[in-house]
């Protein structure tokens, strides 16, 4: 159960580093999220049911979860529509698109190869495929985004969030660095999306419901245990936010609780982490995860 | 070549129902290359309108801008920073503050470049900007790796104002940056404003509160009043000119915007 349950937090912890490209670095929430995350899974699995090999029916599932972004990212910059309320226009909208896509509310993946089916010659234990699939993808998007946050592009990239006034003033296209955001952020949350309906066995249009809740959480968790740290630390601290956050639920699960309302324990999770702060300001208290102290 | 040229610039806003003003009427200025020019006005005089929109933050009803010789009127405000640079009021503007000052300087470095997606070697410039940042003596070089967010105001406005300087641009725009300063934090940042424009030949364009600075500083001063410019006093004239000149142009202009 817990071998699964970290293999789950790679997974998830995926869309965690999709979120925090928009949520921290641009400073906005993003709602496509919750369209572009299960879109990711459907255009998968619909792809492998139609005989196209796991690996590159994942990578349509990116490229279907940037278009999301990039139309999010152009309704914001171009039709001057709210952030927020473009991403939840998006997000609506890709439920009738995955319906077109699937043909059914939900597709399976039953007898179908999948993409952590690779590591099945290896003999690896129960669940020890996922937790090497969820590292490897784990390992691929964090270089990708620390050689990307790191050149002047990327840079340019976090000023826009930072300052936006300053980065305009000194000649950077604020409007199509946010579109290129949104579409990158969630090519990556569409490859969490796909990675998880495979690894769950099927796709389904209703998967994306509180999705962004728990990638938040694993945001937040991590900021929470591991404060003021360097880029890359930060990066590794949401993958271990992840992870915790599936512990927390597994913890929830072994309680007995029943799962049927699992989201409202997501809630309240994310709710509790985004008051700590608060709550260590007001009683003083120490995680003990501190840095130099 | 005139290093600006602004020609006959309007722009009118409406405030409420039918109430339309023109906030800049025919406005028309030239600048020569290496000319520093401060700008005097009440509230309301239509300073920061010409200036946002020699910056492009504003765009004009009538008229046209252009820099160098380049037409820049129907150019955005990120196509216009290839030319021009600006030095903003508020500390806060003018930084990103969750970047360090070295990466705030490797921002300002590449303006009006393209920003590829490239290693920014940043070790191998730290050395060039420790050396820039010695030029304000308040201690900014011993802070590159610092969040600009934990700086003072008066240590932000010098970084904005090398980050403005790095590269050299065509125009630099100061909108009463040293506003926000205690006194003498203004006064240092004002004698290193002067200095850089001196080293650096540049073309500037300040606007100012402060008549002493008008008085001190630049070869020449402009009046503005109801959106025109009122008076342009340069050469001998601004040379002999002294602060009860100014004050009287000043109160004129001040007494007009409050009657307004």
């Amino acid at each position: 159960m817990i071998i699964s349950a970290i293999g789950q937090g790679f997974l998830w912890g995926i869309l965690g580093l999709g979120i925090f490209m928009t949520y921290r670095i641009l400073n906005f929430p993003d709602m496509t999220t919750e369209g572009s995350f299960p879109l990711g899974g459907a255009v998968c699995v619909t792809a492998i049911t139609n005989g196209v090999s796991p690996i590159f029916a994942t990578l349509l599932g990116i490229v279907a979860g940037m278009c999301a972004g990039f139309i999010t990212g152009m309704l914001y910059t171009k039709g001057k529509i709210p952030v927020i309320l473009a991403g939840i226009l998006v997000m609506s909208g890709l439920n009738s698109v995955m319906l077109f896509i699937m043909q059914t509310p939900n597709l399976s993946l039953l007898k179908q190869p999948k993409i952590q089916d690779f590591f099945t010659n290896l003999n690896l234990p129960d669940h020890f495929d996922i937790v090497l699939l969820g590292l490897i993808a784990i390992i691929i998007i964090v270089g990708l985004l620390l050689f990307f946050f790191f050149t002047d592009f990327g840079q340019a990239y976090i000023a826009t969030g930072d300052n936006e006034n300053m980065a305009r003033s000194i000649g950077i296209n604020t409007d199509r660095m946010k579109v290129i955001g949104l579409t990158l952020s969630n090519g990556v949350i569409a490859l969490s999306g796909a990675l998880i309906a495979q690894n769950d066995g099927y796709a389904d249009i209703g998967k994306g419901v509180g999705v962004i809740v728990i990638g938040l959480a694993s945001i937040i968790i991590g900021e929470v245990l591991y404060g003021e740290v360097t880029f890359i630390e930060r990066l590794v601290a949401i993958v271990l936010g992840s992870i915790i956050y599936q512990l927390l639920i597994l913890v929830i699960i072994k309680a007995g609780l029943d799962t049927t309302y699992l989201k409202i324990f997501s809630s309240i999770i994310l709710a509790l982490c985004l008051m700590i702060p608060r709550l260590k300001e007001a009683l003083n208290l120490k995680t003990g995860l501190e840095k130099g102290e | 070549m005139n290093a600006v040229e602004v020609k006959n610039a309007s722009k009118t806003i409406s405030n409420g129902m039918n109430d339309k003003r023109k906030i800049l009427n025919n406005v028309s200025l030239t600048i020569a290359p290496g000319e520093f020019v401060t700008v005097l006005g009440g509230n309301g005089a239509g300073k920061s309108t010409l200036f946002n929109s020699i910056s492009g933050s504003l765009q004009l009803d009538n008229g046209t801008v252009s820099v160098m010789g380049k037409d820049l009127t129907k150019l955005s405000e990120e196509q216009r920073a290839t030319s021009i640079a600006r030095v903003f009021q508020d500390p806060k503007m003018g930084t990103a503050p969750r970047l360090t000052v070295a990466e705030n300087l490797g921002l300002a470095e590449k303006r009006g470049q393209k920003r590829h997606l490239r290693q920014r070697q940043l070790n191998q410039k730290k050395e060039m900007y420790r050396e820039l940042c010695q030029l304000i003596g308040n201690g900014l070089e011993n802070h590159l790796d610092t969040p600009t967010g934990f700086l003072s105001g008066g240590q932000r406005q010098a970084l904005s104002l090398l980050m403005a300087t790095i590269t050299k641009p065509d125009l630099l725009l100061l909108d009463e940056h040293t506003a926000a300063l205690d006194p003498k934090t203004a006064k240092q940042l004002m004698l290193l404003t002067d200095q850089r424009i001196k080293e650096e030949n540049l073309t500037c364009l300040m606007v100012t509160h402060k008549m002493e600075d008008a008085l001190h500083y630049g070869d020449r001063v402009i009046v503005m009043e109801k959106g025109e410019i009122i008076k342009d006093i340069s050469g001998e004239e601004k040379k002999r000119m002294t602060l009860a000149d100014l004050f009287l142009l000043f109160e004129e202009s001040d007494t007009v915007a409050e009657v307004m």
